[in-house]
């Protein structure tokens, strides 16, 4: 095991509250930070990635939510989960990045959705099957946030109570709109 | 049963052809050594961030903000060039007339009036007196017009001008 490995597996083993109590003390603060990251790094950034596609975009991302992070850490009081606080501050970046993206280029939503397509077919970081490129198109359709629900619920197998902290939105409505979403994608991928 | 299993029993159900694809190996990739050096891309801008290092410019580019940074460059380049022209070219520029008064001679001054004395306006220069004076201007009284019209109406010119010539 190398020194890397070895610092994520104890990264992986420490818990979040652990995390906090180095992270207010000086002389450990950024050791726990450094923690945190190496944590929560990958999962943050598959939640990122699925959003915008893009890798460079998804590092762009990512990036300025640690920072983010690491600017508010210390007055985190504990009322929320880190893991559902750090996925909050990962999906308002997403939502503002593709926010931005519609505006800055004045695009309307179909043309947002043919640029994050192009990101799949061009981009050197993607090389997925002929079916699994169908299901990326059908995600593409949804709108941002049921596609969020999708993700969080399919792909990252997130509890609806955790998820209804980080959207903000009943268990009730993530449940329908995931429902909604799987027969939306269903019906592409059999017409299609 | 897991939530894993739920789900993907539901799935099956539900949506088979969805339940078909392999969800485990993701289609996107990422670049070698990724992850093992992206904690160290963080910790080096909350380093710059805590030296207090990051320049605007980094921060301006790093929230994608060219377009708005473009639209403010603009501005201010407009602004400045507003004010330097107003500055520089205005013609609310008022000379120093005192000062520049004080450097001419009376000598001069009496041969530039000699020298100019069609160019006057007598009605500019009745103005300056009569301020000069503490007065008001007024430029022609009534009782003028009334005298001046009865001088042409009821002089003869020839005889007024035999008289001065004699």
């Amino acid at each position: 095991m190398n020194r890397s490995e070895t610092a994520l597996s104890i990264s992986m083993s420490i818990s979040d509250s652990d995390i906090l109590n180095k992270f207010r003390a000086k002389d450990t603060s950024n050791e726990a930070f450094n923690q945190l990251v190496l944590k929560y790094q990958e999962r943050l950034y598959w939640h990122i990635r699925r959003m915008v596609i893009d890798h460079d975009d998804a590092d762009d991302v990512l990036q300025n939510v640690f920072i983010k992070v690491w600017k508010s850490l210390d007055r985190f009081r504990e009322e929320a989960k880190l893991y559902t606080w750090l996925y909050q501050i990962a999906t308002n970046e997403c939502l503002t990045f593709l926010k931005k993206k519609k505006t800055r280029y004045f695009l309307p939503i179909n043309d947002v959705e043919a640029e994050l397509e192009q990101s799949i077919s061009n981009s050197d970081y993607y090389s997925g099957d002929e079916i699994q490129e169908k299901l990326q198109k059908a995600l593409l359709k949804l709108p941002e946030k049921q596609r969020l629900v999708f993700n969080m619920k399919y792909f990252e197998e997130m509890k609806y109570d955790d998820m209804s902290e980080i959207l903000k939105t009943s268990v009730g409505a993530l449940k329908a709109s995931y429902h909604h979403a799987v027969k939306k994608i269903e019906n592409y991928l059999t017409e299609n | 049963m897991t939530n894993k299993e739920n789900i993907s029993d539901n799935l099956k159900e539900t949506a088979p052809k969805l339940a078909s694809i392999n969800k485990e190996e993701s289609p996107f990739k990422v670049p070698d050594n990724y992850f093992s050096t992206l904690p160290e891309k963080v910790r080096s801008k909350t380093v710059d961030l805590e030296n207090g290092k990051t320049s605007l410019w980094d921060v301006l580019l790093q929230y994608r903000l060219r377009p708005q940074l473009a639209v403010t460059i603009i501005i201010v380049i407009g602004a400045f060039g507003y004010w330097f022209y107003n500055t520089n070219y205005s013609d609310d520029i008022t000379p120093d007339y005192t000062a520049i008064a004080g450097n001419i001679s009376d000598e001069d001054i009496e041969k530039y009036i000699a020298l100019n004395l069609d160019t006057f306006d007598d009605q500019m220069l009745g103005e300056y007196v009569s301020l000069m004076n503490g007065n008001d201007y007024t430029e022609e009284s009534e009782f003028d017009k009334e005298l001046e019209e009865y001088i042409l109406n009821n002089i003869d010119e020839n005889l007024i001008m035999e008289e001065l010539l004699l």
